[in-house]
């Protein structure tokens, strides 16, 4: 009875209120004939979705080339017609629909467009300046990103979770100790037979007569050749029993910084720099970056000592920066924009604040500092 | 005074409870077998992916230990020289199987890129 009153004033109130309301809803028919056109077009998307399939990333379980064949060729070829700017083929064989499960010419040439298209990501940590049309590591693992917000994309459209795949881990220890299904994906990083690879020199600087370790991957068994620029190289390194490299820097090489690489019969490895310092040269110290915290875009300054009027390079978390000035030798400046943050919409409402820290050293012909550290906040 | 009235009030209860206090003293302690597997990566840096919608960042990471790993900042203590976000540089670090989440902005939302877990210790090259 109660409830009845309730009802009733509040069925009396709603009408009282709201005539507005009650002049749109008026044409019954005309809203129910919206619904229907809505819930069609709802029904069509829906087909839509359930009519795709989430891509599959078998294609990163190994390295591709020209000439190889195989369903992870077919499913590189299908990921790369999905970009304009990657598409193998407008017709035919390797066009969108008709992709094959052979890595030719035309599918090495859009592998080449793709690894130029993100530079940035794949090419300039090799220290490659244009595509190569190889598959390896670091284009897999943009391909995965792509692959990943593909699918993750997909699965909240239709309402289930992204399928887990199956894991790939390198070592016999690591398959004991951990189960497949306590790990998400990963991109599988087999070393392959050819890798060649510099980690971490014991030393970045220092005169002639430095003795240096290269550590790192597929130096041992050969006679390794260490190139300091085109210009100089020191020939017939053999690993020691670690599967290091140790040498010395060499006379007659001039005071400066040096790309270096390690050459054998499986290729060249990365790169890697060393400067060679005067003598008895005082490194640059950097003390401290002002402000302390600060924001995109903003410009930081390095205080310390030993920079030179030229040619100071400043090391960052994110990238290099070259040839810095310093007039007075005391102060650096430079503007903190990240690359990881182009095209990165930070307007966008779902943003989420953060603050990263981040490290500079500052190199010149003299060494290289110890790293200074500020707060970047977005 | 307290202790001493109940202990003169209830001298059995007081014997039992003083018997298990000690034989407590003389049992060895065992360290709980649960510890955590803290396993860990290593390899060059190759890309860099900010999450947006979770304010951290996905890193890939290559051979011989690699794959796609969450640097949380403020919790993914970082050793020098600190170049996490430079492609090229080395890593090596440890890692918290399954943690963190990598967030990223969608039509839909944002759905969670999957990675192999959450950095806990990372240092790196220059």
């Amino acid at each position: 009875m109660i409830s009845a009153v309730v009802g009733g004033a509040g069925i009396a109130v709603f009408f009282a209120v709201s005539p507005p309301l009650l002049a749109q809803i008026s044409d019954t028919s005309e809203i129910l004939q919206r619904i229907e056109e809505v819930r069609g077009e709802i029904m069509r998307l829906q087909q839509e979705l359930d009519g795709l399939q989430p891509v599959k990333t078998t294609l990163l379980s190994r390295n591709l080339k020209l000439g190889d064949t195989g369903e992870d060729v077919l499913e590189l070829q299908v990921l790369l017609n999905s970009f304009p700017q990657t598409r193998i083929a407008a017709t035919g064989l390797g066009s969108p629909g008709n992709e094959t499960r052979f890595f030719g010419v035309r599918t090495r040439d859009a592998v080449i467009r793709f690894q130029q298209w993100y530079a940035g990501e794949i090419l300039t940590p090799l220290g490659l300046n244009r595509g190569t049309g190889y598959v390896g590591f670091s284009t897999r693992a943009k391909l995965r990103v792509l692959v990943d917000q593909q699918n993750t994309s997909l699965a909240l459209a239709q309402n289930v979770a992204p399928t887990p795949e199956p894991v790939v881990v390198e070592s016999p220890r690591q398959r004991e100790e951990f189960a497949p299904s306590s790990f998400p994906p990963v991109v599988d990083e087999r070393i392959p037979e050819d890798y060649i690879h510099i980690t971490f020199p014991s030393a970045y600087f220092g005169p002639v007569g430095t003795e240096v370790t290269y550590p790192g991957y597929g130096f041992a068994g050969e006679s390794n050749t260490i190139n300091f620029g085109p210009l100089f190289q020191i020939d017939n390194i053999i690993a020691d029993s670690s599967g290091s490299l140790v040498f010395s820097i060499p006379a007659g090489i001039s005071v400066g910084t040096y790309e270096t690489w390690v050459t054998n019969k499986k290729g060249d490895s990365n790169t890697r720099f060393f400067i060679v310092t005067p003598e008895g040269a005082t490194p640059p110290t950097a003390m401290r970056v002002t402000p302390e915290t600060m924001g995109l875009n903003e410009q930081a300054t390095i205080y310390g000592s030993g920079f030179m009027p030229t040619g100071n390079t400043i090391r960052t978390s994110y990238g290099i920066i070259e040839n810095v000035p310093s007039p007075d030798g005391k102060v650096l400046s430079f503007n903190v924009s990240p690359p990881f943050l182009e095209n990165v919409d930070l307007s966008d409402p779902r943003a989420k604040r953060a603050g990263f820290p981040m490290w500079v050293s500052v190199s010149n012909n003299n060494g290289l500092s110890e790293p200074a550290q500020f707060m970047m906040n977005l | 005074m307290i202790i001493s009235n109940l202990i003169q009030k209830f001298p059995a209860t007081a014997l039992f409870i003083a018997s298990f206090a000690v034989v407590f003293l003389f049992i060895p302690v065992q360290e709980s077998k649960a510890i955590p597997v803290i396993p860990p990566f290593g390899g060059p840096i190759a890309s860099v992916f900010y999450c947006l919608c979770s304010g951290n960042i996905l890193l890939f990471i290559g051979p011989p230990i690699g794959g796609t790993y969450i640097y949380q900042p403020g919790a993914s203590i970082t050793f020098p020289f600190g170049q996490v976000y430079r492609p090229g540089a080395e890593s090596l670090g440890l890692f918290a199987p399954g943690a963190g989440v990598c967030l990223v902005p969608t039509p839909f939302g944002c759905p969670p890129i999957p990675s192999v877990g959450l950095i806990t210790q990372i240092g790196t090259s220059i």
